[in-house]
This record gives structure tokens, sequence and C-alpha cells, in this order.
């Protein structure tokens, strides 16, 4: 054999050397298993346990015209509540045997409102709800119990005064029973009514929907139906329909202004909790005197934890399940206040308010996990700046009411608290 | 001789017999630098790693005296799976591995010089545990599984020059050089709904260092072959770890080996071998753990069982007992073996095919542990001539 052919079986012998097997795993008991490790380290991080910990609370996200219903009660202890809406699009022709026919009559006008049965509360006799002709006009966006039209352009009160200015009664629908929508049959009226929207070359001024009684419904977005009767073949008719293109509900009850100590989450004002956490890389953690290094260490999970205050007075507590969901913030809230740009959704920080369970100082866990994962990883020559969160319902203006929660200022029983579960990094000593 | 033979095999039981165990658990092979790993062949094991002064080819990168005694350009490589099982309150399994323990060639120089090169095991430092342990926090217990690895070892590479220094006496030298990695990983995994990370990490952790190996074998007679090696590692081991870029020195003992081969008959030959290896002199460099003098014994016979015209069969027994050098939780542990191997010589000489079955055991005075293993060696040698 050549000496190159030698050394070529040399080299992959010696190759082969590296090819060692490996072993397989065996079962031992947890304290008596070799080799290094590092354990696994829990810190409850109170407000003071951190390098800075700062929060406010903004409102003004959602409105009722944004909300993704339209409440109307009255005779309730909570409050008075009167839904406005418009139906802008009336189709009036159709397209028949290649022509274009105009309506020769709208039969059969009906306003049909879905019904959230579990928000909605009839009173024992029943509940009588009233759809009216509004008087005026006025704006979806800036409606409210006093004005008509409130923008920091106008402003516009109530012909009728508070409350809204109604015309005619155009139906009626008595409910004692809840059921999966509502029908006001428009009648003999419903020709002209609609031949009125669609003639004038403005804004008409829709309609409103009142409990004439007492008792409380929560609609979705009502929708006008209709029988269009062609000029050219009066012998049919065509079923159409057509979405409120403006809808709002007014009430009788002011805004609540920020509190002290207070911090809201929800409601028809989409209430957002912004908070500012500078996190020390090292923390003391439970069952010991020691501090830990959490940066550069796996974050098994975070969870920003606020602390449930007693539910808030009628009718502002949230009437319903809701979600809430915790945002990276994109800068500084104390330079941009509430328009501060708010980043992504912290995977897997989604929360149920279950309302019904939540009493005073119940913990609402928000999972921060991944958020922390990326504090932890920053390198450890590097500074990690403070993190940043806005807390806010998944659907902003899905509930009438929100949920309250302990701030950093407030009582100390209620103060928010970080936990985070961590492993710091296990430093293999040589050999 | 049938007495002698008995007298061999109950000597050897009685090596392998378990010893009482008592205390806590440390797995063999975690301590120290791991388990260490002789670059022997398969017909070595088969006579309890008896490698110091054979009869016949000694093939075993042990003693480098022994290369003089080739006349004739080689190579030669050994394969050894072993399966091995754990039994103890503490832990169990079945473990399976497979190394490469020597891989060498030889090419005479001259008519008394022979250069050789190879590679081999050095330590062992494979193994692997699971477990499930609970977590204690303040929402309440939770349950995870953590296993631990380790992978990898330390191989020696060879430069090898023996020599006759006259009709009885030859004489070697061996350069060596240490190097090895270890790949160590951490992982722990809770329960799936708890919606907790998962903790893995991992570390590799490198061996460099060089040594050398004196060997002499002496031929008083034609029956007698007697030997020494002397190793000595003046540089020790630099380890480093390259996750967190820390090193440390290790020093690495001097150790002496003694052996001797007698022909007993022309079809029979026996083995044996002692060695010691200090150590206890690296105790300091192992904080937290110590190492104690490593001492070994072990022989065996060798039958010539066929003969034909230019090939022959052996058939060889054999049995060894070992102190390993890594002190476990106080214990000092041991391993034993009882070995069996079956060798052909081809062709006069151009080819060697060997394989031996090993029974054994490990364990240490204070572990609540023990390994069986069985473990095979094979080896295939060809010379050009």
């Amino acid at each position: 054999m050549s000496t190159p052919r030698h050394a070529a079986l040399v080299v992959a012998l010696a190759l082969a050397v590296g090819a060692c097997g490996r072993d397989e795993i065996i079962s031992v008991d947890s304290e008596a298993a070799p080799g290094q490790t590092s354990q696994t380290r829990e810190a409850l991080l109170t407000p003071d346990r951190l390098d800075a910990w700062i929060d406010t609370l903004y409102s003004g996200f959602a409105r009722p015209s944004s909300a993704t219903y339209l409440q109307i009660e009255e005779g309730t202890p909570n409050l008075i509540s009167r839904a406005l809406f418009r139906f802008g699009i009336i189709q009036d022709s159709v397209f028949l045997a290649d022509t274009v026919s105009r309506a020769l009559r709208f039969d059969s006008v009906r306003v049909v409102a879905g019904m959230d049965t579990l928000r909605t509360v009839l009173s024992s006799s029943g509940t009588t709800l009233r759809l009216l002709a509004v008087g005026q006009q006025w704006d979806a966006r800036s409606a409210n119990w006093e004005f008509a039209v409130d923008t920091s352009g106008a402003r516009i009160a109530w012909s009728a005064g508070p409350g809204g200015a109604f015309a005619e009664v155009l139906a009626e629908a008595t409910l004692t029973e809840l059921a999966d929508s509502v029908i006001f049959e428009l009648g003999a009226r419903g020709d002209s009514l609609l031949r009125s929207w669609v003639d004038t070359t403005q804004e008409n001024t829709g309609l409103a929907l009142v409990v004439s009684d007492s008792g409380r419904a929560v609609l979705t977005a009502p929708r006008v139906q209709y029988r269009l009767v062609p000029e050219v073949e009066p012998d049919t008719s065509i079923v159409l329909r057509s979405f409120a293109n403006a809808r709002t509900f007014i009430f009788d009850r002011s805004v609540l202004p920020n509190l002290q100590g207070v911090l809201r989450i929800g409601g028809v004002d989409g209430w957002r909790v912004f908070a500012e956490l500078i996190i020390p890389d090292s923390v003391p953690v439970e069952g010991s005197t020691s501090r830990f290094r959490m940066r550069g260490a796996t974050i098994n999970k975070a969870e920003l934890i606020f602390v449930s205050l007693p539910p808030p007075v009628a009718p502002f507590a949230a009437e319903t399940d809701f979600a809430a969901t915790v945002f990276d913030l994109a800068d500084d809230f104390r330079v941009y206040g509430a328009k501060t740009p708010v980043g992504d959704a912290v995977l897997g920080s989604e929360l149920a308010f279950r309302v019904d369970s939540i009493a005073e100082g119940s913990e609402l866990r928000f999972n921060i996990t991944r958020r922390m994962a990326t504090w932890a990883r920053i390198a450890s020559d590097s500074t990690p700046g403070p993190i940043r969160l806005m807390v806010r319902s998944l659907v902003e203006g899905g509930t009438f009411g929100f949920w309250e929660v302990g701030a950093v200022d407030g009582d100390v029983r209620y103060a928010p608290v970080l936990r985070v579960v961590f492993t710091p990094p296990i430093e293999f000593t040589v050999p | 001789m049938r007495r002698w033979l008995i007298a061999v095999l109950i000597a050897a039981a009685h090596l392998l017999s378990p010893p009482q165990v008592t205390g806590q658990l440390r797995l063999l092979g975690t301590a120290g630098l791991g388990r260490p790993l002789k670059p022997v062949d398969a017909r070595a094991r088969a006579l309890g790693d008896a490698a110091i002064a054979l009869h016949g080819s000694n093939l075993s990168a042990i003693n480098p005296a022994a290369l003089a005694r080739l006349n004739a350009a080689g190579i030669w490589v050994s394969y050894q799976p072993e399966s091995r099982t754990v039994k103890g309150e503490l832990a169990n399994g079945d473990f399976e591995t497979a190394d490469f323990p020597l891989v060498r060639v030889a090419l005479p120089v001259s008519n008394r010089w022979v250069l050789g090169a190879g590679f081999g095991g050095y330590f062992d430092q494979d193994w692997g545990v699971m477990f499930t342990d609970t977590l204690s926090l303040s929402t309440g217990d939770l349950e995870f599984e953590e296993t631990r690895r380790s992978d990898g070892g330390i191989s020696q590479f060879r430069i090898e020059l023996g020599g006759r220094v006259g009709n009885a006496l030859s004489l070697g030298m061996t350069g060596i050089y240490y190097s090895g990695e270890s790949r160590l990983s951490v992982s722990r995994v809770f329960e799936v709904d708890s919606a907790f990370n998962s903790f893995f990490t991992r570390a590799a952790i490198q061996y460099q260092g060089w040594g050398a190996a004196f060997g002499a074998e002496y031929r008083p007679l034609d029956e007698l072959a007697i030997g020494a090696v002397a190793t000595w590692n003046p540089s020790g081991l630099t380890v480093r770890n390259d996750t967190t870029n820390t090193e440390a020195d290790v020093d690495l003992p001097i150790g002496f080996d003694i052996g001797a081969s007698l022909q007993l008959s022309q079809e029979l030959v026996a083995a044996v071998a002692l060695g010691w290896t200090n150590w206890s002199a690296l105790d300091d460099d192992f904080p937290g753990r110590s190492a104690a003098d490593a001492y070994r014994i072990g022989g065996g016979i060798e039958l010539e069982a066929l003969t034909g015209r230019s090939s022959s069969l052996f058939v060889r027994l054999g049995g060894r007992f070992e102190r390993l050098p890594f002190v476990i939780q106080g214990g000092k542990p041991w391993e034993r073996s009882l070995s069996l191997g079956l060798g052909a010589v081809l062709r006069g000489g151009r080819g060697r095919l060997d394989g031996t079955l090993e029974l054994g055991g490990r364990g240490a005075e204070e572990l609540l542990i023990e390994e069986d293993f069985t473990r095979y060696t094979f080896s295939v040698a060809i010379f050009t001539s």
C-alpha cells in the first residue's frame, strides 16, 4: 500500500474515532441526579422592588358610536340611554329586463335589530321598545345626552332638552321574553319614510329607539328591510336591506374622572392602562435572601398582576365578560400621552375578565412571558430600556362598563405586581 | 493445568461479585474527567487488559516498546459496543454505547525501529439522566421533567517509536496529545397546560494537553516477557468552557504499569499486568469532589486451539479489576470484568481478527447504584507481510 493511501486510511479512521455512540437516558431520583443544573426561581416584584414602576390611565379610545352594540335603558336605577341611528343608503331602483326600474312603492318596511340576550334585562311585565323619528340633525360621533352636536367647532343642544328630540312614534314592540331580534313594522308609514330618506340631498335625521316603560335592551346594529316594487313589473317585489351607516346611543351619565390609585380597563369610553417598568438585572426571589440575576435567564413565565378594586358603581361596572390584552408601547407615554404609538400585542397576554367571579382583591394575571423574555435576552453589555406596556380590552367599546384595578400610587393592598418565574443560566464549571 | 484454570476462574468470579452499597447515588462516569478508557485491542481485552508485555503481536497502544516486535507495516482498528444496565432504587435504565477505543498504524523504519501513530480513548463522558420533580411556587406546585446530558469525552493521539536495543530488550516512547470536548445540556420541561416556557441550556467543555509514555520490554527467556510503562503528563489538561470563556488547568498524573507474559507451552500463554496512577495528586483540582489513586490488575490465558497451514485460532480467558480515579460521594468506584475472546491469525500473520466478550460491573462502596455491562470488542488488523 502506498504512503498516501496509508495517510488517507489513517485520516478516515481518525474521523471514525469521533463517531462514537451516545448514551441513552436513564431515570433517576431527582435528589440524586448528577450533573450541574440551575434552580428555577420565582420573583414577586412589587413596585418598590423595581427601579421604577409608573402607571397612568387614559380614555377616549372608544365611544358609543364605535361600540359594537346599542344600549337603550329606562326606568332602572342605572341610567337612561337611547339609541340613535340613520340609514344613509336606501336602494330605490333595480335592474330588471335590461332596464333600470325605479321603485313604484316600498312594501313591508321593517326595522330589525339583533338582541344581546345576555345583557338585555326585561321588566317582569314586559318591556316596550319604541321606534321614533328623530326631530333634528345629530352627529353620531359627538352626540350625547345634552347635545345633538358636541364638537370642538360646534355645539348644538337638543331642541327638546337633554335626552334627545324626537318626533312621531313609528312603531312599538313589546318584549315579554328574550329573543334573538326585535322587529319594528313600519306599516303604511314605511313607504313615505323611505322615500323621504331617498329624496333628500341632506342627511336624514334618522330614527331613535327608546324604552318606553322600564328595562334594558342591548341591540346590535339595526337594519331596514323592505320590498321594492318596481315600476316596470308592479306584480313582483324584491327584498332589499340596508344597515345603519351612523349609530350611537346617548345616556344621562358623564364620563367618570380619573381617580388616584385607580386604573380602568374596558368600557364604552375605552379605558386603557399605561405602565412603564424599569427592572433591575438582579432581583430578590421567594425563599431566599439573595438576589438572582434575571437578565440572561430563561423566563419560564412572567405575569403582570393587577389586583381588583371593588366593582365600580353602577352603571360603570362591566355588565358582561370581556377580554383584555397587553400591547407594547413604542414610546414614552409621559411625553406623548394618550397618543403614544402602540406596538404589537404581547402574544399570549389575553385575559378573560369574568366579571361575576372577580371579587375585590382578585388577581388579574396577564401573561407577558414573551415580553419579559425579550428583555432578558438583551445582551449583558447593553442597558435595557424600560418595559412599556398598555393594557386595554381586546374589543374596545364592547361593554358599557369597565373594571377597576389598583395603581402604583394607590392603596398598597391593590398595588400591581410583576411575577417572574425564571431559571438563571447554568455556569458549567470546568471540568 | 485444569486446576490452575479453575483457580483463575474462581478468582475472576470473585472479582465480579458485587459489593454491598449504601449512601447516595452519583452516577458512574459523571465525576471528574469521566470514566477512564484504554487504547487496547480485543486481544488485550480478552486477557484482562494485560497489554504491557505479550507474546505474539501486542497491538494495544499501551507500551510503545511492543512496537519493536512488529516486522511489517500494519493498520488496525478496534470497535467496542457496550450495553449497560443501571440498577438501583434511585436509578435504573439501559445504556447503549459504541466507541472506537483504538485506531493505530505502524511502520517499520529500519530493522530495529518501528514508528507508530494512533488514536485512542482516554475518558468517556457520555451519560444522561432524566427525572421528574415539583417546583413550589406561590400559585401552587408545578411538575416538571428535567434531562441532563453529557456527550463526548477526551481522546488521545499518540506518536510512537519503538526499537530493539538488544536481542532481549526493546524500548519505546510515545508523545501523547490529549484533546476532546464534552457537550453538556440541561432541559427542563414544565406541565404542558402550565404555559411555562421550557428551560434549555448547553455548554461545551474543551480539553487539551500533552504527555509522554516510556516503555520497555525485556525477554530474558524466550518463554518470558516482562515489560514496564511510565506515563508522564507534564502539561496537564487545559480545560476551557466555550460558553463562559473560562479556562482552568488540571494536572494529569504520572502512572506506572508493569506486566509479564509467560509461554506456558507452545499453545498456551499467560499474561498479567498491574498498574498504578497517582490521580490523588489532582485532588485540589476538583473542588467539591476528589480523586484517588487508581490501580488495576488483570490477567488471562490464551490457548492456540487450532492451527492450520498459515492460520491459527486462539481462545482467551481473562479477568481484571480496576479502581477508578474519581471518588464519588466518598466512595471509590471500581470496575471489574470477566472476558472471553476468540482470535484468528490469518495468512501467516498478514491479518488478524479478534473478538472479545466481557461481562462486568461497576460500582462504588457509597453508591446506591450499580452498573452491569456487556462489552464486545472487535479488532481487525492488516499487515503488509
